[in-house]
């Protein structure tokens, strides 16, 4: 009985335990059918307890969970525990852990299932682990990685980002000592390694360290900071050391950069090739260089007690302030200006300023930049550049000056064919315009004919064109042009090259002559003389045919008289008249033809002996008669002029003359000698008489024609002329002078000079 | 003097052609004909029977030249002697080359075209 009361109180005991735990507990059979739950899972999974003893352990968990219900029911019979959802009546799903264990239930296997709600421990297992990952994330930002080392367990950790900027894979391996100063830069490992064992050994809280370490798989060397704490226990001792790792690397660069930026700048500033100065806005200088310095002649100390303004020329101050004035008022940003400064020797020194301005938060922070660069060469080469352009300018308008007082066309270009200067006849020989070209092509505007072939002369060959593109010069070339009103003419061309000091083409001229008037003048002149010396073959012809006529009639007459004995001394004297006129018109004639031929070039010179030509005049006059005549000549063989064999009746003029002139007895003189005249050698042959001489006045009208001089003789008035005109035709000339010099009354002396021939 | 010796004259004055018609007859020497161009001359020489022994010529003549016509002469009758006459002086060379027996410049007196004219017809 006791058994029994015993076990119906154990049992009841047991449920009592069972309804009040505050667990959650079912006991199932291994198929995973509920078969007994407890008030703590009806209150958790909300299904009542009718409703629990009829469901499976399957069925409480949601679609997801439900593939793992068999594995779990496998081991529950060993006793296991583990997390898995459950899913409440009302659809929501919590976590759970399950503890299970297997037991025998009136002979029956059953398993006895504890489930704890774990929501709370999951949520507080999600904010731990995102804390962990904000931290990771927030290290791997900053670049700040940390370590920590536990000195009672010599247990050292490091932080993902510790591993990152130690250029190793996060907790790739166990963190040691040894391996961080494997890491750290060789050159730096003994330093970083006694800043940790120092701090501690001299009992210090903390320290700081820079120094670098290598990357081992790049072998990339990186800068780090790193910030050391110790921590103690109540003796004192040091327990742990927990530090932070930085990397500076960027940080660390960009200070190497900004310092190597500072002193460039500061070289640039120091050395640079013109002058720099920073000054305020008061105009007082802040800084300046010794670029600066060397240009005003004054040191760096003077310069920083002055004022800006103070080295302005007076005569550029003014304007100096109004520029300063407009960079302050922020009219402007900048002004670029060339005045002068008063150098501290006393001399003035061009220069061109920059100037900017760079403006700070307050007026007073505003800073005045300037580049000074000093121009007094440059000036002066301007000055004398723009003297030497004034220099050319005159010359270029003298040059036009006397271009336009030319009386030829004249055109110059420069070497690509532009024309820069031409004068006012160009303008009107082309008939009131000259288009202006501005290379060669141009020219075609010009229309223009070679007279020789009459061919149209293009722009390329033309002189001007060829003196530029080939150095030609050519003179004098004939050609026919249409000018702009569509008139032609005639004009003398003639082109050369210009070239500089080095003989480089750098231009051409061409000289246009109009010779239009001259050409219609020649032409009109050719037509006259032709026609002047048809009358006179003509006239010549007929007067000589009419001459022979009269002197055959006359003779004639003459004849048939005296046989007829009509013929008496005065019939003789009466006749004699005709005669004598019949032989001067045909001596004027002669005398006309004669000149008309020298005139023409028809009598050519060659050489001649002088002797045998003057002995044969004087075996000539040797008998004149009714006249006494002695001709002295002394012959010197050998004596070769240049002149036609119409010499002969030069000399005759010439003796004739004499005979004519003087009284008997006649004495004539012929002499011959050699001189020299301008460089050529010449026979002087004189002629000198005795007869009545020609005075002064007179001397030069007898060589002209149809002049004749005061004389008892008769004459056409051609002779000298023509003895003139002969000679000068050899290239000789007359002359005639007193025979006694001052007395003219006791005869004349004619001197012909003839050219000596040359030799062979 | 026989006919056979006789004289033509080309000239294309006619005054001067009658003078000279004159001047042959009053010295006696027959003339075989006159003519007043070289057309003319020819024609005449050609039709002469006999032929002229002594020809005078003038160097200007209408239609051809007076060397003109006394190439053809010669041509016809190469034993003709030629007296050439001219006022250009400077035709003397010329027509002696050409084949002129003797050439006188205008004017020329009557005694020496005479005395020309004779010696060559006794030649």
């Amino acid at each position: 009985m006791y058994q029994e009361h015993e076990v119906v109180k154990d049992n009841n005991f047991y449920r009592y335990i069972f309804e009040n735990v505050r667990d959650p507990v079912l006991i199932i059979r291994p198929d995973g059918r509920i078969i007994d739950a407890n008030r703590a899972i009806i209150e958790a999974v909300g299904f009542t307890k009718t409703e629990l003893l009829s469901m499976n352990v399957s069925d409480l968990r949601p679609l997801s969970e439900k593939p793992k219900v068999c594995e779990d029911l496998g081991r529950s019979r060993e006793g296991c525990v583990f997390e898995t959802i459950y899913q409440r009546r009302d659809g929501r799903v919590f976590p759970v852990e399950i503890s299970t264990q297997g037991a025998t239930l009136g002979g029956e296997l059953v398993f006895l299932e504890i489930i704890r709600d774990i929501t709370r421990r999951k949520q507080a297992d999600e904010a731990v682990n995102r804390l962990r990952a904000t931290l990771e994330k927030s290290q791997e930002i900053a670049h700040l990685g940390s370590w920590e080392l536990d000195l009672e367990n010599n247990l050292l950790t490091w932080s993902d980002e510790a591993y990152r900027i130690f250029g190793l894979k996060p907790q790739e391996f166990g963190a040691t000592y040894e391996a961080f100063l494997e890491v750290v830069h060789p050159d730096d490992r003994a330093t970083v390694d006694d800043a940790y064992s120092s701090s501690i050994r001299l009992g210090k809280k903390s320290y700081e360290i820079d120094h670098r370490i290598v990357w081992k798989r790049t072998g990339e060397i990186r800068f780090v900071h790193e910030k050391c704490e110790h921590f103690r226990d109540r003796w004192g001792n040091i327990t742990r050391s927990v530090g932070i790792v930085q990397d500076i690397t960027e940080r660390k660069m960009a200070e190497d950069a900004l310092r190597a930026s500072e002193e460039r700048f500061r070289n640039f500033f120091e050395n640079a090739g013109v002058g720099i100065v920073i000054g305020n806005t008061d105009k007082k200088y802040l800084a300046v260089n010794d670029r600066f310095c060397e240009i005003t002649g004054y040191s760096r100390e003077e310069l920083l007690k002055m004022g800006c303004g103070e080295l302005v020329h007076p005569d550029d101050q003014e304007a100096d302030h109004f520029e300063v004035q407009r960079l302050l008022r922020g009219e402007a940003s900048s002004f670029i200006r060339e005045f002068r400064y008063v150098h501290a020797s006393g001399s003035t020194v061009w220069v061109r300023l920059n100037i900017s301005i760079m403006r700070g938060n307050r007026p007073e922070d505003h800073r005045l930049i300037g580049v000074v660069e000093e121009i007094t060469e440059q000036k002066r080469a301007e000055e004398a550049r723009e003297r030497l352009l004034k220099e050319v300018e005159d010359q270029r308008t003298r040059l036009q000056a006397i271009l336009d007082s030319l009386p030829v066309g004249v055109w110059i270009a420069d070497a690509t064919g532009r024309m820069v200067m031409t004068n006012d006849i160009t303008r009107v020989i082309w008939g009131g315009k000259a288009p202006v070209s501005e290379r060669i092509e141009d020219y075609n505007q010009y229309k223009f004919w070679w007279s020789e072939t009459g061919e149209r002369a293009m722009a390329e060959d033309m002189p001007l064109a060829r003196a530029i593109t080939h150095g030609e010069t050519r003179k004098n070339i004939l050609i026919d042009i249409e000018r702009f009103d569509g008139t032609r003419g005639s004009e003398l061309i003639s082109g050369a090259p210009i070239r500089d000091s080095g003989g480089e083409i750098i231009g051409g001229v061409v000289i246009i002559q109009d010779i239009s008037e001259l050409r219609r003048t020649e032409e009109e002149l050719k037509a006259a003389k032709a026609q002047a010396e048809l009358y006179l073959d003509l006239m010549g012809h007929d007067i000589s045919n009419m001459h022979q006529i009269i002197l055959m009639q006359l003779e004639l007459a003459l004849s048939v008289m005296d046989e007829e004995g009509k013929l008496d001394a005065r019939h003789r004297d009466m006749l004699d008249i005709p005669f004598k006129t019949l032989e001067r018109s045909v001596n004027l004639i002669h005398n006309v033809r004669m000149l008309q031929k020298i005139r023409s070039g028809e009598y050519r010179a060659e050489p001649l002996d002088l002797s045998s030509v003057i002995r044969e005049i004087v075996n000539m006059y040797s008998e004149v008669p009714g006249r006494n005549v002695t001709i002295q000549y002394s012959a010197s063989p050998g004596q070769t002029v240049m002149a036609s064999p119409l010499i002969k009746d030069v000399m005759s003029n010439l003796v004739d003359n004499a005979v004519k002139h003087a009284q008997d007895p006649v004495l004539i003189g012929i002499g011959v000698s050699q001189v020299e005249h301008r460089g050529i050698a010449y026979y002087r042959v004189s002629v000198e008489d005795n007869g009545s001489g020609i005075p002064d006045e007179k001397k030069d009208l007898i060589f002209q024609r149809f002049k004749r001089g005061q004389t008892t003789a008769k004459g056409t008035g051609l002779g000298l002329y023509i003895v003139k005109t002969l000679v000068e035709s050899f290239g000789g000339r007359v002359e005639v002078e007193d025979r006694i010099a001052g007395d003219h009354t006791r005869g004349a002396r004619f001197s012909v000079y003839l050219p000596v021939a040359e030799a062979g | 003097m026989s006919d056979e010796y006789c004289v033509g004259i080309v000239d294309d004055e006619e005054m001067l052609v009658r003078t000279y018609r004159m001047l042959f007859e009053r010295q006696h020497i027959p003339l075989s004909f006159i003519a007043l161009d070289s057309t003319e001359a020819i024609e005449k020489f050609k039709a002469a029977s006999p032929r002229p022994k002594v020809m005078i010529i003038d160097y200007r003549l209408p239609r051809a030249s007076g060397i003109e016509v006394m190439h053809e002469i010669l041509r016809m009758e190469p034993d003709t002697k030629t007296i050439f006459i001219s006022a250009d002086g400077d035709i003397g060379e010329e027509s002696l080359k050409a084949g002129a027996t003797i050439f006188f410049k205008k004017p020329v007196r009557t005694k020496e075209i005479i005395a020309a004219v004779r010696s060559l017809l006794i030649k």
